[in-house]
């Protein structure tokens, strides 16, 4: 029994500790989703090239908004923080694939 | 002793290849090589397997579909000329790196020609090279993804082969747009009014749609059957025919396109014949050799030509015997100073119109018409489309047909051109090119 209530109570501590951590990192509350901090890389960069002109634009929307209101020193109103729930990682498909093309690169060189 | 030994030792090894030589079957009249005859298998799922084994040290293999620019959706004519460029972008399985590479490291080539009618894709390699790069050509055969990044970054070569694209092949193309109008119609390089406006889906789906195992072959020179029939099963294809388009009709008329050149370049073509009538077809490829397909001999004056006689050296013109599996066109391409072009073109129309040959001429482009067909068979690459177009299309070796062409034969399809509607293609200078009603 205990075996398999673990899975279960482990994934949700997981998602408790996802949740506090999102919260507690803040971008949330200028309405930005995870992939719209990433650290631009490289490899990001090229992902974000990558992406569909639908979803740059949003991307775009949501980091100018962002810019604003931190010009302002204010939050967006409450209900428009982006949800932990609703964060969409748009991002990581095309960056997965990027860091698999780039790995694959490094290891031909390595090779010949 | 020793000058004896070594004489018994000569003689004997003649004997051995004098021995030899007539133990060996008698050689027909053109086999310059020993090759094995072609093998043909036709898979479960459709595919048909062709293959020779020339026992030479290269290996070329491809998977041709009978699908070209005829399948085009009308409005997204084109497409035939982006599968050509992304021949070698990304897979389902493969990079276009980890492509471009292993084809490199194996020291092969990975081609994808395509036609009115068929795709090829196409590799060569040594023998000893080719097991590895078969993958390849599975995955950039029959797993395309067409990522649109990668389509948008290789747009440049789409312009590149448009701005290359020389009048003498603008005007075959154009011929082609005002004689079928729909289908074959289809030009084998992108409109330009279409150039990056494909989008992934398309492509996608005119992939899903017209590469499929039951017009799919698989042909080989240069590589054992029984290995090719296993290559074959392991390809991935989706079962079913594709979408056949409407049949063709050569309608006539004309097109003209004026430019700043100061030679003009005129195409003019009757019906001729189609894939399904052998007869009729090497009848007018032996009325094409009649009337001059190009220059045999270098820097020669073309005297064995009708139409080079007709002309007498005002411009260059050249007969044209286009066969399609349910069409054909004949005719004559011809390339002139804007002063002369008017004269030329008359003149070789009422060449084309007048046209007849006798025996001498007859047996002349026999001789011609063999040749062409053997150098076809002497060149693997070609060979390699010739095998897949024979697989495709049903369409028959010809060698065999031209003796039993006789020249009534040949006379009575000249006799239709007589009458027949002309199609008319002009581009470059036409200040003094005839139009259709003149002809």
């Amino acid at each position: 029994m205990a075996v398999t209530k673990a899975p279960g109570f482990i994934n949700q501590l997981r998602a408790t500790l996802g949740r506090f951590a999102y919260n507690a990192s803040g971008f949330n509350k200028y309405g930005l989703m995870h992939d719209d901090v990433l650290f631009e890389t490289p490899d990001v960069e090229e992902a974000i090239r990558r992406l569909p002109q639908k979803v740059v634009d949003d991307r775009n929307y949501r980091i100018m908004r962002a810019l604003q209101y931190s010009g302002l020193k204010k939050y967006l109103p409450r209900e428009q923080w982006t949800k932990y729930e609703e964060d969409v990682k748009y991002l990581q498909p095309y960056l997965q694939e990027v860091i698999k093309e780039r790995q694959e690169k490094e290891s031909w060189e390595k090779l010949f | 002793m020793a000058s004896k030994f070594l004489s018994t030792q000569t003689v004997k090894a003649t004997r051995g290849f004098a021995a030899q030589a007539a133990a060996k079957p008698a050689a027909t009249e053109f086999s310059p090589v020993p090759r094995e005859p072609v093998k043909t298998t036709t898979l479960s799922n459709g595919i048909v397997v062709t293959s020779i084994e020339t026992n030479a040290p290269l290996s070329r293999v491809g998977i041709a579909f009978k699908a070209g620019s005829r399948n085009e959706p009308s409005g997204k004519e084109g497409i035939i000329h982006l599968l050509r460029m992304s021949s070698s972008l990304s897979t389902k399985q493969s990079t276009q790196f980890s492509l471009t590479r292993v084809i490199n490291q194996a020291g092969a080539a990975l081609t994808c020609t395509s036609g009115r009618e068929h795709v090829l894709y196409s590799v060569d390699a040594s023998r000893k090279q080719i097991d590895g790069v078969l993958p390849k050509l599975a995955d950039a055969a029959t797993q395309q993804v067409f990522k649109p990044w990668e389509l948008s970054d290789n747009l440049y070569k789409i312009k590149l082969d448009l701005a290359a694209v020389q009048p003498e092949t603008q005007v075959i193309e154009l011929l082609h747009k005002v004689a079928f109008r729909t289908g074959l119609a289809n030009s084998l390089f992108c409109p330009s009014h279409l150039v990056g406006k494909h989008t992934t889906e398309v492509l996608q789906s005119f992939v899903a749609a017209n590469l499929r195992s039951d017009n799919a072959a698989v042909v080989g020179v240069g590589i054992p059957h029984d290995r090719l029939v296993a290559y074959a099963q392991s390809l991935a294809l989706k079962a079913g025919q594709s979408c056949s388009g409407a049949p063709s009709k050569v309608h006539g008329g004309e097109v003209r396109v004026d430019t700043s050149s100061s030679l003009a370049y005129v195409a003019v073509a009757a019906p001729g014949a189609s894939l399904a009538d052998t007869k009729a077809m090497v009848a007018f490829a032996l009325l094409q050799r009649a009337l001059g397909a190009g220059i045999p001999v270098k820097y020669g004056s073309g005297a064995g030509s009708k139409l080079n006689q007709a002309v007498l050296g005002a411009g260059a013109v050249s007969s044209l015997n286009l066969n399609y599996s349910d069409a054909g066109l004949f005719g004559f391409v011809a390339a002139a100073p804007a002063s002369d072009a008017g004269k030329v073109v008359s003149a070789a129309t009422k060449v084309l119109r007048s046209a007849s040959v006798n025996e001498s001429q007859l047996s002349r482009a026999k001789a011609q018409l063999k040749a062409d067909l053997l150098m076809v068979k002497e060149n693997t690459g070609v060979l390699v489309e010739e095998l897949a177009l024979q697989a495709l299309l049903n369409r028959a070796d010809l060698l065999s047909t031209v003796d039993n062409v006789s020249i009534t034969d040949v006379n009575a399809v000249a006799s239709r051109l007589a009458s027949a509607k002309l199609t008319v293609a002009a581009i470059g200078n036409l200040s003094n090119v005839p139009f259709v009603d003149e002809l």
